[in-house]
């Protein structure tokens, strides 16, 4: 008896360390892949995020639209902003999820990396705007309990108005913050994309081209010119 | 096949360009009308392939698919 | 920003149908929809007329829209092979330029420090009276025209007409000469005819995109896009070859960062490198190509008075192959911060024999103190491979402004040209004379003033009048004090034709309120050698009438009006007709006016009813002998590889300013900002400038982005906001300021040193100190 239960726990020990070794193995692929991904981010270099974000993996955007089309029309803008406390907020893990004690490549990256059609939900994953951030349980909490602790009187932030143009036709500009959305093609392309934001010409890249930065419109107003009182000199100092 | 489709109350159409693809948006102001028009298209002959890509519903709360 | 009043249900069936084209798009690509289509859903019937772009030297299709007199909307137009219906920011808002709020509408005359409005009629015998005086009384060079590489190609010869022709100055310049000058040296010596031999379509066969100092990505940007376009369907690779980090770079395969000026070395390394691996196209370099050598040390224009005269003499290619011996990679790395590897790199691109290659640049290689030199070198390494005037091989100078080929480099409306050839060749002035009609005597034969030289002049007080047309020099002059002082002395007298105040309005003793773009008819020139034309599409405000115009009303007070008959609805018609005159033929021939306006351009040789994409080759040139290369544009038909070495700048970082500065742009703004900063969209995307600086060097000097900097120059100073990781990343010890902004003349702090041969300034290099504030 005594020997059996020895062997037995010394084979359960065996497998706990193969099953370890296989978890370690895998994580250090996957630590490996996600380092690829982040190589310039790694210690927080800064690396011009907003150029780059336009470009990086433009061929693996390119398949978000390839992933098919979402038949059951998929998300919109109301389901989009569900998930958020308010307009800029991160949205929360509407899913369940395995473990808090995950770092990103390692799980969620899996699906929100490039996004797929995930049966156990019946929905098309998003796919996230920032893969270069890892720690993905930072920001993004899961839902634990369906009852308020308190009742609140936030409200936030209004959403912005879509389809600003300035003329009809224009390209629409827009309307959010850039920081941590750098690459365009994950919201704006693919089945997961809420509709009402969808472009029809994914192909084309360089959003940054025809699309202007306008979050700061009211902010900034427009341009009057402020005529120089004379100068002898000359230096035009603000 | 194109004036038959404008002929259709209900139908707007965007022909492409270059392929052999057409655009086509239905604005019907029931349900039954809606199929009522299925069926007419259906009954087209040019047309080889009718797929839904996108359905929007003004007054329900929830889309058809 | 408005958004159309439309129904909740044209909305939803917007997008719909938006939807509906989107996975239309994943399922085929390449599907095309007539994007007009949306239009029927806000229930519009609007009128749509071609044009060109009012900006960069692209030179895409616009169609415009009107309606009550105003235009309305604007999209790329999708019959124009430039762009296939694609624009970029500045193009799709081009329009909203047109109604900036104090758009000059009326007339202005200095009197008694005031500016007070008077008649068009009046302004007009005010400057004709003012130019004639001057002339009477100080000799015809005491006059001076500065135009524009966005003068519209009528306005740029009646300018030529009348200054060179009839009054009889060579005091006639544009602001293209700080641009293309040092392009269309290279162009000359290089090949002996002005502008690139391939065109656009080049791009849809090349293997290798070389993009040599230019942030492509935001100043050629539609062009760009179709780099972009080759990337992703034939993997064709781009690689970014410049001084510092740019969105062009984030596009690239492949990022390579050089040291200011050694570009020169970079370029004799990889002809070096050709020549070392047996990579030379031995038949071609035997049957097309002679070698030359110049004068070296050749200084940088910063005296007065300075003059240059480059003498070019023949060697062998032996002795070239010996000049590169100071060009092994190993050596070229010692100072160029560039890999001997990265410099085989390119080398192998350019000598593989299976890669088509274009090489692209811009204002990195001509805005260069030995810019016509680096122009050279370029063209050296497509030579040496024969990658050259064939689809997809293509030493492309990619132009900035729209018309600075059309109007600037064919009309010529430079010191030292006309509209055929030069002011020094006797067959040229007799050419002229002929087609002008005035005895050959008028025409100066003697180039007087470049544009840094003219302005100055007027400081000197040798000039004591200039008309300004379409540009800002107040903000573009390089040292600009020194020429801002110049123009306010007594005794000087400034016209300016333009639709905005500005600094250089300012300075104004008239200013006459000028047309813009689709407010009259006009054509432009792009980089490809496609010319354009656009109607009139809509009014002028105000009493605001055509720069061409302008000219010939003050011509006729001059008593020129026989060379001026024209009446104002068939002018520019007359004018085309005429100017087509000095072209005509199988080398430069000009499509005929009823070709223009019925399509969106077309690419001049324009011969026997067709345009010429390539040029110097038979397949494709009717000009060309023979049956394959022919560099007709020198005697011997064979064009020239220059042995051009490295020469430093002349301010180089030392102790006390230890930074370079380097100068440029930002994809929302054109030039000086006065259109570009009036139109809300991209004033609210980039609303100010600042200095750019590299996150190394600004975490040591404790600067964060924001924050308040003083950066200064032996010649000026400014403060302003620093910029860090946002737009741009300069290499440790550069920095990096876009000029588009008239609240920080940066301009004050550059260096008035130009090319000797081109004379075109050097915005790129100087040295600078930065402080925080």
């Amino acid at each position: 008896m005594k020997f059996f239960s020895k062997a037995f726990i010394i084979v359960m020990f065996l497998l706990l360390l193969v099953g370890a070794g296989v978890v370690l193995e895998s994580t250090l692929k996957l630590e490996r892949h996600s380092a690829q991904l982040t190589a310039e981010e790694g210690s927080m270099q800064p690396s011009l995020t907003a150029q780059k974000g336009l470009f990086e993996d433009a061929v693996h955007a390119m398949a978000f639209s390839e992933l098919g089309i979402d038949s059951g029309y998929g998300r919109d803008t109301g389901k989009y902003y569900d998930n958020r406390a308010y307009y800029g907020a991160p949205p929360v893990i509407p899913h369940p999820i395995a473990s808090m004690n995950t770092i990103g490549a390692q799980s969620c990256l899996k699906c929100h990396e490039k996004g797929g059609y995930v049966s156990k939900f019946k929905a098309f994953a998003p796919v996230t705007p920032h893969p270069n951030l890892v720690s993905c349980v930072q920001c993004h909490v899961p839902v634990n309990d369906d009852k308020l602790f308190a009742e609140s009187n936030f409200t936030g932030m209004g959403k912005p108005e879509l389809n600003q143009r300035a003329m009809m036709g224009s390209p629409p500009v827009i309307p959010h913050k850039i920081h941590m959305r750098e690459t365009c093609l994950s919201c704006h392309s693919g089945p997961s994309a809420p509709s009402a934001i969808k472009t029809t010409h994914p192909e084309r890249i360089n959003c940054l081209q025809c699309h202007a930065k306008g979050e700061k419109a009211d902010e900034i107003g427009t341009w009057t010119r402020s005529v120089p009182s004379s100068n002898e000199e000359g230096n035009e100092n603000k | 096949m194109l004036e038959r489709l404008s002929e259709l109350k209900e139908c707007e159409s965007i022909p492409s360009q270059n392929k052999d693809i057409i655009v086509l948006i239905t604005d019907t102001q029931t349900i039954e009308a809606e199929k009522e028009l299925e069926k007419e298209l259906e009954a087209l002959e040019d047309i080889s392939h009718l797929s839904l890509v996108a359905g929007f519903a003004d007054e329900i709360n929830k889309p058809q698919v | 920003m408005s958004v159309h009043s439309i129904s909740r249900r044209s909305f939803l069936k917007q997008m719909a149908a938006l939807s509906a084209m989107s996975a239309a798009a994943t399922l085929i690509p390449g599907i095309l929809f007539a994007e007009d289509q949306i239009d029927q859903y806000s229930g519009k019937n609007l009128k749509w007329s071609k044009t060109p772009c009012r900006f960069c030297g692209v030179g895409c299709g616009l169609l415009v829209a009107t309606k009550n007199g105003k235009a309305v909307a604007v999209k790329g137009d999708p019959a124009s092979t430039v762009n296939k219906g694609l624009c970029c920011v500045k193009g799709y808002h081009s329009i909203m330029s047109l109604y900036g709020k104090d758009r000059l509408t009326k007339p202005l005359v200095r009197r008694n420090g005031k500016m007070e409005e008077v008649s068009m009629e009046e302004a007009l015998d005010i400057v004709a009276k003012k130019l004639k005086e001057t002339i009477s009384e100080n000799g015809k060079d005491s006059v001076a025209m500065y135009g524009s590489g966005q003068w519209t190609i009528p306005d740029g010869y009646v300018a030529s007409k009348l200054f060179k022709g009839l009054i009889g100055t060579n005091n006639v310049e544009a602001n293209a000469r700080l641009c293309m000058a040092s392009a269309v040296t290279g162009f000359l010596t290089s090949f002996g005819m002005d502008e690139p031999m391939g065109c656009y379509e080049d791009i849809d066969h090349a293997d290798v995109f070389i993009l040599w100092g230019n942030n492509m990505a935001e100043m050629h940007p539609v062009l760009f896009s179709r780099l972009l376009d080759q990337k992703l369907n034939r993997n064709s690779r781009i690689i970014d070859f410049a001084t510092r980090t740019t969105r062009t770079s984030m596009a690239a395969d492949k990022s390579i960062l050089f040291k200011p000026q050694t570009d020169l070395a970079v370029a004799n390394a990889i002809a070096h490198e050709i020549i070392n691996n047996g990579w030379v196209h031995e038949s071609f370099v035997e049957n097309h190509v002679s070698f030359k050598s110049g004068l070296t040390n050749m200084g940088y224009g910063l005296e007065d008075g300075y003059a240059f005269k480059d003498e070019e003499k023949a060697i062998s290619f032996e002795e070239y192959k010996r000049f590169l011996k100071d060009y092994t990679p190993e050596k070229v790395e010692q100072y160029s911060g560039v890999s001997a590897k990265d410099i085989r790199y390119m080398a192998a691109l350019y000598g593989d024999p299976n890669k088509k290659v274009m090489s692209l640049w811009c204002m990195g290689m001509n805005q260069h103190t030995r810019g016509t030199w680096i122009n050279n070198l370029v063209y050296n390494i497509h030579l040496l491979v024969g990658k050259i005037s064939t689809p997809g091989n293509s030493p492309f100078s990619l132009t900035g402004q729209p018309s600075a080929c059309g109007t600037v480099r064919e009309v010529g409306t430079l010191t030292h040209k006309l509209p055929y050839g030069v002011v020094m060749k006797e067959e040229h002035r007799a050419k002229a004379a002929e087609i002008w009609e005035v005895p050959v005597e008028n025409i100066d034969p003697k180039p007087s003033n470049h544009t840094v030289a003219m302005f100055r002049a007027m400081d000197r007080g040798d000039i004591k009048f200039m008309w300004v047309q379409v540009t800002n020099p107040m903000v573009t002059m390089p040292n600009l004090m020194r020429y801002r002082n110049g123009l306010r002395k007594d005794d000087r007298f400034l016209v300016v034709s333009d639709i905005y105040p500005t600094p250089t309005t300012d300075e104004a003793d008239v200013i006459l309120p000028s047309a813009m773009w689709i407010e009259r008819e006009g054509m432009y020139g792009n980089s490809e050698r496609r010319t354009q034309h656009f109607e009139q599409l809509v009014d002028p405000p105000g009493e605001a009438m055509s720069d061409t115009w302008q000219l010939i009303e003050v011509a006729r007070r001059l008593g020129y009006e026989k060379w001026f008959p024209w009446s104002e609805e068939s002018h520019i018609e007359n004018i085309w007709n005429e100017y087509t005159r000095f072209h005509a033929g199988a080398k430069h021939g000009m499509a005929p006016y009823e070709v223009l306006k019925s399509q969106p351009g077309a690419i001049w040789p324009y011969v026997d009813g067709k345009s010429t994409s390539w040029r110097y080759h038979a397949k494709y040139d009717p000009a060309a002998e023979g049956d394959g290369h022919d560099f007709y544009g020198k005697p011997d038909h064979k064009a020239v590889i220059f042995a051009r070495p490295y020469e430093a700048p002349p301010e180089i970082p030392d102790d006390e300013y230890p930074f370079w500065l380097n100068t440029g742009r930002v994809i929302e703004h054109w030039h000086t900002g006065s259109m570009t900063r009036r139109i809300k969209v991209l004033h609210q995307a980039v609303p100010n400038s600042y200095v750019e600086l590299n996150p190394d060097d600004a975490k040591r000097m404790s600067i964060r982005n924001g924050d308040r900097v003083k950066i200064s120059s032996r010649r000026g100073s400014i403060e302003m906001p620093a910029s860090v990781d946002e737009r741009g990343m300069p290499t440790p010890g550069q920095v990096f300021v876009p000029f588009f902004d008239e609240g920080y003349l940066i301009n004050d702090l550059t260096l008035d040193a130009f090319c000797p041969i081109s004379k075109q300034p050097d915005y790129k290099k100087c040295a600078v100190k930065i402080e925080k504030v």
